[in-house]
């Protein structure tokens, strides 16, 4: 079952030559895990942002589980939240800094009908899922590393328990080792949650996707199961992409 | 707030907290500080005339002869009072009106900031001249004609902070997270617009009691007998070879009040730093 599926989304900013998204289209099964790479302007943000209506196309549309989402009045776009969920690139910034971790994951739960008790078990719960132990229920970001605050992040996602998981570079801000620990949470995700997976990182989703999406200058240039596009990359793109990732594993 | 859980922001948030205290006494203290007088503040008594400060008139006596310590006292509380007034009123129409602005945006904002514009055209003091010379005298106009100018330096700041806090992930991680609008205004945004604000009402402030004693000049402020701090200065500036006690007096009691509003406004600023929020607390 589709899962998820966009259709010839276009998107163009004022004041930029061409636009950041063009006529994008992909599906998304039901427990895939479709990574989405492509270099920086690439339009990987935008399709992210379009996906989870922060920003509205200009054309296009997208389905979730059949049902178009684009152009829902806003009291109509929490049912949608509650099946599509994102994780932010910068992880310190995606916390209020006047909350603890736990009141800002708990209010996500509460938005969803949850009661303060229900709310409170439920965050704890996800908290110790991501890792995070209770003491993080009372942190407030700045008191708390990248990679326990992305861990957090995800916690507060999965709070909604959404079907569809967008994760928007959410590595990129980590170091190697946090990254791992972050990836290897999103492999036990996968078959659950059908995730998006952005990154420019191609090593790093190549461990990680069913499916790779190469995106170039805001269109899809590629589309296919992993092994292929990484073993034989045929547009330009994904070869450079390919390419950079051996040459640093040579360096080693 | 509600179970103790502040974060620790060093020093800086605890030298902000003392002032805050200093500040809030200095506020109390203007209330009760008319019933500590001994002399009438207003009643002349032209025999006691320019007497330099002794054991009966700590402070000295004035040209007509009222105690300058009782003028200080009773001016203290016009003074404080009507100059926060002037600051708590454009902070809230200001950053009430900046704030929706910029969270609304569309015709909304463009009429908003427009009518701000063609307050901005003005200078401040010039405008609350005018304003005052139309109303009339009388410490409320003198009031007014400060808030008709001052409400547009909020609401300016109110609408920037809002828009850059729109673009902030956590914002955006709250409507991802299914919370409605008022929601996201009530607990993401204002409290993350509050300390430029506070900042900014607390070095205004002292900028407000000078502006009050400026239109007290003009005879557009406080009218006299009743003492004013700014016009009791400006009185007393001609004698001031033969009485310099009477201009000391309210200018120190000026310069005190206006030392401690800059300097809270000051590490309110500082204790925020790069955290950029003020308020920690656990959503209960």
């Amino acid at each position: 079952m589709k899962a998820l599926e966009v259709n010839d989304v276009s998107k163009r900013f004022p004041g930029m030559g061409r636009p950041a998204l063009n006529k994008v289209s992909f599906i998304l099964e039901q427990g895939e895990c479709l990574g989405v790479v492509g270099g920086s302007g690439s339009g990987k943000s935008t399709l992210a942002r379009v996906i989870t209506l922060l920003e509205r196309p200009d054309g296009g549309s997208v389905s979730l589980f059949g049902k178009e989402i684009l152009g829902l009045p806003r009291r109509q776009r929490k049912e949608v939240y509650s099946n599509i969920q994102m994780v932010f690139q910068m992880p310190l910034e995606s916390f209020d800094p006047s909350y603890t971790l736990g009141a800002s994951i708990a209010e996500v739960a509460r938005s969803f009908g949850a009661t303060r008790a229900e709310a409170k078990k439920q965050v704890l719960e996800k908290l110790q899922l991501v890792g995070l132990d209770e003491s993080f229920y009372r942190r407030f970001p700045s008191q708390v590393s990248g990679g326990q605050c992305q861990r957090a992040a995800l916690a507060r996602a999965l709070t909604a328990s959404p079907s569809v998981l967008i994760c928007d570079e959410i590595t990129s801000a980590l170091d190697v080792s946090t990254q791992a620990h972050i990836v290897s949470l999103i492999e036990r995700l996968k078959g659950k949650v059908s995730i998006v997976f952005i990154t420019h990182d191609l090593a790093l989703v190549s461990e990680l996707a069913d499916r790779l999406l190469v995106l170039d200058e805001g269109g899809v240039v590629e589309c296919g199961p992993t092994e292929n596009v990484v073993a034989n990359p045929q547009s330009a793109c994904a070869k450079k992409l390919m390419s950079s990732v051996f040459s640093l594993s040579g360096l080693d | 707030m509600s179970r103790g859980k502040r974060r620790s922001d060093g020093l800086a948030g605890r030298r902000a907290l003392y002032c805050g205290i200093v500040a809030l006494l200095i506020v109390a203290f203007s209330f009760v500080a008319p019933l500590l007088c001994q002399h009438d503040a207003e009643l002349a008594n032209l025999a006691l005339s320019n007497r330099a400060p002794d054991g009966e008139f700590l402070m000295g006596t004035d040209s007509l002869g009222r105690c300058i310590l009782c003028r200080v006292l009773t001016g203290l509380h016009t003074t404080v009072l009507a100059a926060l007034a002037v600051v708590a009123l454009s902070v809230v129409i200001g950053s009430v009106l900046g704030a929706l602005s910029g969270y609304i945006g569309g015709v909304f904002d463009s009429v908003v900031m427009r009518i701000t514009d063609a307050f901005m055209a003005f200078p401040t003091l010039v405008l609350g001249i005018a304003i005052a010379g139309l109303l009339g005298g009388g410490l409320q106009n003198a009031v007014i004609a400060l808030v008709v100018p001052g409400w547009t330096r909020f609401a300016r700041i109110a609408r920037s902070s809002v828009l850059a806090l729109k673009e902030r992930p956590f914002i955006q991680a709250a409507v991802i997270g299914g919370l409605s609008r008022t929601a996201i205004a009530l607990k993401h945004v204002l409290p993350n617009i509050l300390p430029p604000l506070i900042v900014t009402a607390c070095l205004d402030i002292g900028g407000s009691m000078l502006s009050l004693a400026g239109l007290s000049f003009l005879g557009l402020g406080a009218s006299p007998p009743s003492p004013e701090l700014g016009a009791m200065i400006n009185q007393a500036a001609s004698g001031f070879q033969t009485a310099p006690w009477a201009v000391f007096a309210p200018g120190f009691a000026i310069f005190l009040v206006v030392a401690v509003f800059n300097y809270f406004g000051d590490s309110v600023n500082e204790a925020l730093g790069n955290k950029g929020s003020l308020f920690a607390r656990e959503k209960k």
